[in-house]
């Protein structure tokens, strides 16, 4: 009989218990985070795109660092930290995360499938480095593809809040 | 612009807060209740017959509802005129749809795929447009098919001409004026060549989506990922006999691409009618670039004469345009190509060109924006620079002389000849060249503006205009109920701020804060119809319905105000949800005493277009070759265009920077699908392989936009650019690679590094022929 095996996950700040296994409602092995949080939690804002690692548009925090969502797999996640885009904003005041209001007051979007991606990579950027260099900026969203061309508003927008001094 | 509360000033998206909190639905974020998923097994060959084909075994799998395969799907035909089968015996492509599943989940369907048995025979296949028309070439399609429209018909891989563009009229797919021989004979320089644009993928990060399900016999619910949802449903309808609702989410960009979506609706909808279910298909993006359609390649083999003076005086040619194995609408993509070109070179009085549609065995060609003239214009362009060397004229002085001017009469995509006769984009030629400093940086041809160590540089320009930005019919209602505005207007939010527009001029018009405005949701249930945003006319189109619509709803709110505070309605004003008299606003009434709790005021709209409006976007560009490495990059570019008046002046600029991508400016060196000609599969299947510009790649950007009031039919005088923006990129681009190289010739897109490489004389390569 196959062993069913636990597993915890905190996503969004909200503890999640699992079996792994291959039961009805349990997660199989092969499950990647993106499915986790997409069909299981309901958190579409994480989205896919090339399902490969390529694009960006799956970031998730891992424990305050972007990882790609879609190769990476929910049962090797136990133990970590994982913060969506829907968990950025503050829980009980709604305040939103200076990078978020950076988003709006700059308008750095246009269709805005891959925004969650990109200001999941601009957080893990400012939390390895809270005051980077133009150049610093474009390097770390490298892996974050934008078909619309808003990087110009997305480049003005981290810049304010690097300007602005806060740390985000 | 002062004298507006909303109009021209910067606003945030409405939708924008949904957008960066991750709360924005698109289409495969719905829940959409007891919905079963599509998987669809493809052609592992470019050209086959299935011999057999078993899905006893698949269809035994518990969690399967049901197979569908060319022997069960309906007998619907899609594609300009109707030529591609929902499934058929004959495979024409690697990609093409063998079987579609339908089952509980995606594993199961997953597993079903590979218990289907086929037996393949495979077919000699062709790619090339010039070898698909030789005689003895493999036939695509054959006369059994029967593809026929207004008396022409398939003809040894040539589609018949023309489309419902031209509505009854002959098909429009050549423009023969005046007399070439004599033009040529006037001509001072005549110049003769062939160039070639290559296959591109203009998609987006999300891939296309549709889901479907039938209600009963004769109406279908469908949810897809398109940036015209009437466009979804009308051509299908009619095919199907069936009316069809649309729901169009949040799109995850378009570009013209996720436009109809026609083929994969039909199969999906088709699916839902084989199992009896709803069922969604969200394509992968390995499909989405495998078999989803694609940008059309072209050649153009021609002819041009000009004078010394830079009078074009003769252009001839073949245009062969290559639409793979299916035409979404490419006959229409013909047409207004031709129209694009007539409206560039507008003063050249003799013309003999002449399109064949080709077919071949690889992805069939979709809707793309620049749709024809981008790619026709990137190629009869390119040849026309050879004239320009040789009368030794830069190319901005050239389309000012030669540049469609209003009162000049152009050919739009009927067939018939159009005349704007007001927009005039004479000012916007200099000023633009001033802030690029054109003539500063423009050396002569073949001359770089300057060489620094291994790096080159030079520039290119070009333009395009189209004839679209006032098309068609849109139809808009508008409602005020208590203190709210509610639009009606079936404009999907695919990127490109056209809501917030809708928004602002609603909110313009009833001088309301722009909170009291609601969009609704794109959704062919509740709004009236629309041709869908295409040809950069929603700026326009949907602007001047919901304008109109608006106007009503105001003089409704007045008229009855005036019954209640006893006086006409001309005497009264309404601002910030009152209705106040003019020569004394202390007498006033508040909406919602006008329109109460369970009230509707209801204004109608409509725009009923005409192709007498043209736009224009200018492309400057900079571009810096390596001379060791032939690698290009774009430097710097300068968009630029009179725009009447300014809607939403960031969304404006980030519709220029946009031209960069999605296929646009970056496939005269940079993006470019490629074929493996011995097994007839895209290699450049990823977004790793199939190159797209990322965040550290950007040029220095900027704009020149020039604000007038044109009298158009929006109701601040503007005019949309938002499809063309990166239109003439391509053209700008190779004609700057070459300056910089120094006048080597490149007759092949995109200019990557081993063809400038060639062309310097450095490097041998590429295929063996």
């Amino acid at each position: 009989m196959e062993m069913s095996k636990e597993l915890t996950l905190h996503i969004n700040g909200q503890t999640y218990e699992f079996t792994i296994g291959r039961k009805l409602g349990q997660i199989p092995e092969s499950e990647t985070l993106l499915e986790t949080l997409r069909e299981r939690l309901g958190l579409t804002g994480t989205k896919l795109s090339c399902g490969e690692g390529a694009c960006g548009c799956c970031a998730v925090l891992m424990d305050g660092k972007a990882v790609a969502s879609c190769v990476t797999l929910t049962a090797e996640c136990g133990g970590k930290e994982i913060t969506t885009i829907e968990g950025l904003a503050d829980p009980v005041t709604g305040e939103l995360d200076p990078i978020q209001e950076a988003f709006l007051e700059h308008n750095a979007f246009q269709c805005g499938f891959c925004t969650p991606g990109i200001i999941i990579a601009v957080k893990s950027l400012l939390n390895a480095n809270p005051h980077p260099t133009e150049d610093e900026i474009k390097e770390a969203l490298s892996g974050n593809f934008c078909r619309c061309i808003s990087h110009y508003q997305v480049i003005e927008a981290v810049q304010s809040i690097v300007k602005g001094g806060e740390q985000a | 612009m002062s004298e507006f509360r909303h109009i021209g000033k910067v606003r945030r998206r409405q939708d924008g807060r949904a957008i960066v909190t991750g709360k924005a639905l698109y289409c495969d974020d719905l829940p959409i209740k007891n919905c079963y998923v599509a998987k669809v097994l493809h052609s592992p060959y470019p050209h086959a017959e299935i011999v057999s084909i078993d899905t006893s075994e698949a269809e035994k799998l518990p969690g399967v509802c049901g197979v569908m395969t060319y022997k069960n799907a309906p007998d619907w035909k899609t594609g300009v005129p109707a030529h591609r089968p929902v499934m058929s015996q004959h495979l024409r492509f690697v990609g093409d749809p063998v079987a579609a599943v339908a089952a509980e989940n995606a594993q199961i369907a997953e597993q079903a795929l590979e218990l289907i048995r086929v037996e393949y025979r495979q077919l000699p296949p062709v790619y090339d447009v010039e070898d698909a028309i030789k005689p003895g070439a493999p036939e695509v399609y054959r006369a059994e098919d029967n593809i026929e429209s207004k008396g022409y018909h398939y003809e040894r891989n040539c589609l018949p001409p023309g489309s419902w563009f031209e509505g009854n009229d002959p098909p429009f797919y050549k423009i023969q004026d005046g007399d070439v021989e004599q033009g040529f004979a006037e001509s001072d320089v005549v110049v003769e060549g062939k160039v070639a644009y290559t296959w591109t993928f203009p998609g987006a990060p999300e891939s296309p989506f549709v889901a479907a399900g039938w209600d009963d016999d004769t109406h279908v619910n469908v949810w897809a990922s398109s940036q015209g949802p009437n466009m979804v449903c009308r051509p299908l309808a009619y095919t199907i006999g069936a009316h069809i609702n649309v729901t169009t989410p949040n799109v995850g960009g378009s570009y013209g691409n996720k436009d109809a979506l026609g083929y994969i609706t039909m199969l999906t909808v088709a699916l839902a009618k084989v199992t009896g279910v709803t069922v969604k298909y969200a394509l992968t993006k390995e499909e989405h670039l495998l078999f989803y359609e694609r940008r059309l390649d072209n050649k153009f083999i021609g002819k041009i004469g000009i004078t010394k003076d830079g009078r074009i005086k003769a252009l001839q040619g073949d245009w062969l345009v290559g639409t793979g194995a299916g035409s979404e609408l490419t006959q229409g993509q013909v047409a207004e190509g031709l129209g694009e070109l007539h409206i560039a070179l507008n003063k050249c009085p003799n013309w003999d060109i002449e399109a064949k549609v080709v077919v071949s065995n690889k992805i069939p060609v979709g809707i793309a924006r620049g749709f024809g003239g981008q790619e026709l214009k990137a190629c009869a362009l390119h040849l026309l620079t050879r004239a320009l060397r040789q009368i030794d004229m830069d190319p901005v002085t050239f389309y000012k002389k030669n540049f469609c001017q209003a009162g000049d009469e152009y050919y739009w995509r009927t067939g018939h000849k159009y005349s704007n006769p007001v927009i005039n984009y004479d000012k916007c030629f200099d000023v633009a060249a001033e802030k690029f400093r054109w003539f500063d940086r423009w050396k002569g041809w073949g001359v770089p503006s300057r060489v620094e160590g291994n790096k080159a540089y030079g520039v290119g320009f070009s333009l395009h205009s189209s004839g679209d930005p006032q098309s068609d019919e849109t139809f808009a209602y508008v409602r005020l109920e208590n203190d709210q505005v509610m639009v009606h207007c079936a404009v999907s939010q695919f990127g490109n701020g056209q809501r917030l527009a809708l928004a602002k001029i609603a909110a313009e018009i009833l001088n309301v804060p722009l909170e009291n405005v609601t969009i609704n949701s794109s959704d062919t249930r509740t709004d009236p119809a629309d041709f869908g945003a295409a040809g950069s006319r929603e700026t326009i189109t949907a602007g001047g319905a919901v304008g109109s619509a608006a106007k009503a709803a105001r003089q409704k709110l007045l008229e009855e105000a005036a019954e209640k505070m006893g006086c006409s309605a001309e005497d009264l004003d309404t601002k910030d949800l009152m209705v106040f008299r003019k020569d004394d606003p202390s007498v006033c009434l508040p909406w919602i005493a006008i329109c109460p709790m369970y009230y509707s005021i209801t204004g109608e709209g409509v725009v009923k277009g005409d192709f007498n409006h043209n736009n224009c976007v200018m492309n400057f560009v900079e571009v810096e070759v390596d001379l060791e490495t032939g690698l290009a990059k774009i430097t710097d570019a300068l968009s630029a265009s009179d725009v009447g008046r300014i809607i939403n002046p960031l969304e404006l600029k980030m519709q220029f920077e946009g031209g960069l991508g999605s296929a646009g400016m970056d496939t005269g060196h940079l993006e470019e699908m490629v074929l493996d000609p011995v097994i007839g599969r895209v290699m450049t299947h990823n977004m790793i392989d199939y190159k797209w510009r990322p965040f550290n790649e950007l040029p220095k950007f900027d704009t020149a936009v020039l604000e007038s009031v044109w009298p158009t039919a929006n109701p601040y005088g503007a005019i949309g650019i938002g499809e063309i923006t990166g239109a003439a990129g391509p053209a700008a681009v190779l004609m700057a690679i070459e300056n910089a190289i120094g006048g080597a010739e490149i007759n092949e897109y995109p200019a990557t590094p081993d063809k400038i490489l060639n062309a310097l004389g450095k490097a041998k390569g590429g295929l063996v022929e």
